[in-house]
């Protein structure tokens, strides 16, 4: 994926936002406090007037400083110092082997700063099954990375808000892990 | 949604213009940070903020005597670190910047990550964390609630004293464990920014140990007359504040009339006595609210001299007396 392929994808994270914003919102409401969807549109209708795409690090960096201004919440650093980071391992043009290096990179930067781990319910889960199945040669789509973020629904939450609802958060997609899904889409290239 | 606004998306900029329109004593920055018109020329530097929804926390507490600077985000969502940095900026005297932060993921996140940008600029920084919210059963979850206004008003005081950047925050750090908030819910806030009530609740329930963002707490009840739930609360309470001399806060959720608070306060009032408890000092309002919201938070603090007389010191908000 080239520099101005990755930016077309990620211009378009706002239509999907504001087209899942409501189901955010929903998600949210149930074991956070209702605004993911309201913080990611927001954060994401930032983006045309600051992205900088003279490279693919300026691309990723851009992006990674315009949500993280943008967002709020938790989720605003945790996207935004994730995408700081895959700029300084990124390369011209994305291929399979650098997306993993990214995917990685995404991984680690969202354990760190969220000091999170597998199954606590958060948007780690999906993040960090994702970039296990690329390190073995899977195939990433949107269906793979919906079915993450659907194993995130039967397990009670150990950090963030909805760790508050305790068991009563059972039954529901944590709404990071949900998010995570479109911006992983973006990367990984999928339609 | 029936509200006094203009545009969703406006709330936060249409409130603070409101806010320094009225009052001469601060000013905008950054758009969502509120410093004081005149910069605090001596002294330990005290930054606040998270999430606006809970006024007049943090904003209406920028005031001689409490906060240089409140760092305000969207509704019920942390600020962003670049702003968390520009206010770290705006009010470091070169004596240092104490952060005062609640514990939410957000909040804590947002500013740590401006403290590490602000120590890239040799600016020191450090944090105060506050966790009075005994509804939550693990102690390092804890959520910051109403008594983090006492923080703010401890924090001022202290900085006006004169006290050391390091003093001040380990003087802050013997009070913070003393600090126990438990609060109760009626009816769930209209999230103006979504159209949304933050949960449902059914007209005969009541939610104990809720948070200031309307999250769960200890259990979903049937509601009960005040005198009993003001029992249900002390009791929680008393399991770990064992003192005889209190401080008490009654805080108002932000749409629990007056009246109210004053009724509630009567009966924390004779529910202490009879445990020989006296109450040495009293604050009843709204102090850190969550939008609309029916309900209150009872704040213990057993008495100290030095707490007291922080407590009792003036300061120019209007909102804390």
């Amino acid at each position: 994926m080239n520099v101005t392929e990755l930016k077309q994808r990620l211009l378009n994270l706002v239509d999907v936002f504001e087209e899942k914003e409501n189901l955010l919102t929903e998600l949210d409401r149930a074991i956070g406090d209702g605004d993911h969807g309201v913080n990611m549109v927001r954060g994401f209708k930032a983006l045309p007037d600051n992205i900088d795409d003279s490279s693919m690090q300026s691309l990723l960096k851009s992006t990674g400083m315009t949500l993280m201004s943008n967002i709020g919440g938790a989720s605003g650093p945790l996207y935004g110092f994730s995408f700081v980071k895959m700029a300084q391992v990124a390369e011209d043009d994305i291929d399979q082997d650098n997306l993993n290096v990214l995917l990685n990179t995404f991984a680690e930067a969202i354990a760190q700063r969220g000091k999170v781990e597998l199954n606590e319910k958060t948007m780690y889960d999906v993040v960090a099954r994702a970039n296990e199945a690329a390190k073995e040669g899977e195939t990433l789509n949107y269906d793979v990375l919906q079915s993450y973020a659907d194993l995130t629904k039967e397990i009670e939450a150990t950090k963030g808000r909805a760790s508050y609802f305790k068991a009563d958060s059972k039954g529901h997609i944590d709404p990071g892990a949900q998010s995570s899904v479109y911006i992983l889409n973006a990367l990984i290239g999928d339609e | 949604m029936k509200k006094l606004i203009k545009d969703k998306t406006h709330f936060l900029k249409d409130m603070l213009d409101g806010l320094s329109k009225t009052n001469k004593d601060i000013k905008i920055m950054s758009d969502t940070v509120v410093v004081r018109a005149d910069k605090k020329q001596q002294g330990v530097a005290i930054v606040s903020g998270g999430g606006s929804g809970h006024e007049p926390a943090h904003a209406g507490y920028v005031a001689q005597g409490m906060l240089d600077a409140a760092v305000c985000g969207e509704v019920f969502t942390s600020p962003t670190p670049d702003k968390i940095l520009n206010a770290i900026k705006a009010v470091d005297n070169g004596e240092g910047v104490l952060l005062v932060v609640k514990n939410y993921a957000g909040d804590v996140m947002n500013f740590e990550m401006a403290k590490e940008m602000a120590e890239m600029e040799d600016i020191q920084v450090e944090t105060v964390i506050v966790k009075d919210d005994i509804a939550v059963s693990d102690v390092d979850k804890r959520r910051g609630v109403a008594g983090t206004v006492l923080v703010h008003k401890y924090a001022g005081y202290l900085a006006e004293q004169g006290s050391s950047f390091q003093d001040m925050k380990a003087q802050i750090e013997t009070v913070l464990p003393n600090i126990k908030t438990i609060g109760m819910a009626l009816t769930a806030p209209m999230v103006p920014t979504t159209g949304q009530y933050g949960f449902d609740i059914e007209a005969d329930e009541m939610e104990i140990g809720v948070g200031i963002h309307g999250e769960k707490g200890l259990s979903r009840e049937k509601v009960e007359t005040v005198d009993k739930i003001v029992a249900r609360l002390l009791n929680e309470l008393l399991n770990e504040v064992n003192e005889d001399r209190l401080i008490v806060m009654v805080n108002g959720m932000g749409a629990t009339p007056l009246s109210e608070l004053n009724i509630v306060a009567k009966y924390v009032g004779e529910v202490l006595e009879s445990q020989n408890k006296s109450v040495v000092q009293w604050f009843v309002g709204d102090y850190m609210t969550a939008l609309d919201m029916q309900g209150f938070s009872l704040t213990l603090v057993p008495e100290s001299d030095e707490l007291l007389k922080a407590l009792a010191t003036s300061t120019a908000s209007p909102y804390f007396n």
